[in-house]
């Protein structure tokens, strides 16, 4: 596969995706952003704190690395950590809320989301694998495409493993509340 | 600080956490924290949970 068809195909996928989102926001009863209570909104508000930190920090350390002309004897290319870094303040974000249980609205049907999440589980592990057949290495270096989707299964598998675990510790928590 | 006098409220009423999170819009989870000092709502909550509870804001919030 050559970069052009990359590009092409990254693009049609940002366009694709974009429609997605227009169509979910457009449709559905509370759009993208749900209905958040105000303590919600809070922990949110904390977790995008505690995220851009994270990614500032990675960052930092990503530019010494860039520096010190390091890339050059690591195995992967700065795009690809670009990409991690970018996981890297998703998932803080994403535990943060699970863990304060503001990752989904008030009143927000969670099966939806993880039906969704399993199917973007399932697409990118099959482009990984396919990828990673067709070679993990190109030029000394971890190909992006394979590596970033599996990156995005061991992500979204980490952020359901997370709220499987809450949920766990919720069932039966009101009535502890109630003693 | 624990809020058992919004507690004692919603008991009396025989309302669940949950319950009381439905009539007021938020999360059962903001109820529990709420009732175990763990956050402080805002006035405009304060005011919902009063108007569910049929009380006062002197009767739950006022220490």
């Amino acid at each position: 596969m050559n970069s052009k068809d990359y590009a092409m195909g990254l693009a049609f996928g940002i366009v694709t995706a974009l429609i997605i989102f227009a169509l979910i926001w457009k449709f559905s009863k509370k759009g993208l952003k749900g209905t958040f209570d105000e303590r919600q909104e809070l922990v949110r508000g904390r977790g995008y704190k505690y995220a851009t930190f994270t990614m500032l920090i990675l960052l930092a350390i990503e530019l010494l690395i860039e520096s010190f002309d390091l890339f050059e004897t690591l195995p992967i290319t700065r795009t690809l950590t670009l990409f991690f870094i970018i996981l890297a303040g998703v998932l803080v974000y994403a535990f943060y809320c699970i863990k304060n249980d503001a990752y989904f609205g008030v009143g927000t049907d969670a099966r939806t989301y993880r039906i969704v999440m399993w199917a973007v589980i399932i697409v990118n592990a099959i482009s990984g694998i396919i990828g990673l057949k067709n070679g993990a290495m190109v030029d000394g270096k971890l190909a992006f495409g394979p590596v970033a989707s599996l990156l995005f299964v061991a992500a979204f598998i980490m952020i359901l493993v997370a709220m499987s675990i809450r949920n766990n510790s919720h069932a039966g928590e009101e009535e502890s509340d109630e003693e | 600080m624990k809020n058992l006098k919004m507690k004692s409220a919603r008991v009396a009423l025989d309302l669940s956490q949950q319950q009381l999170a439905d009539l007021i819009g938020v999360s059962r989870q903001t109820i529990s924290a709420i009732e175990k000092g763990d956050y402080n709502p805002t006035i405009n909550l304060c005011i919902a949970i009063c108007k569910a509870l049929n009380k006062t804001l002197d009767e739950l919030f006022w220490e």
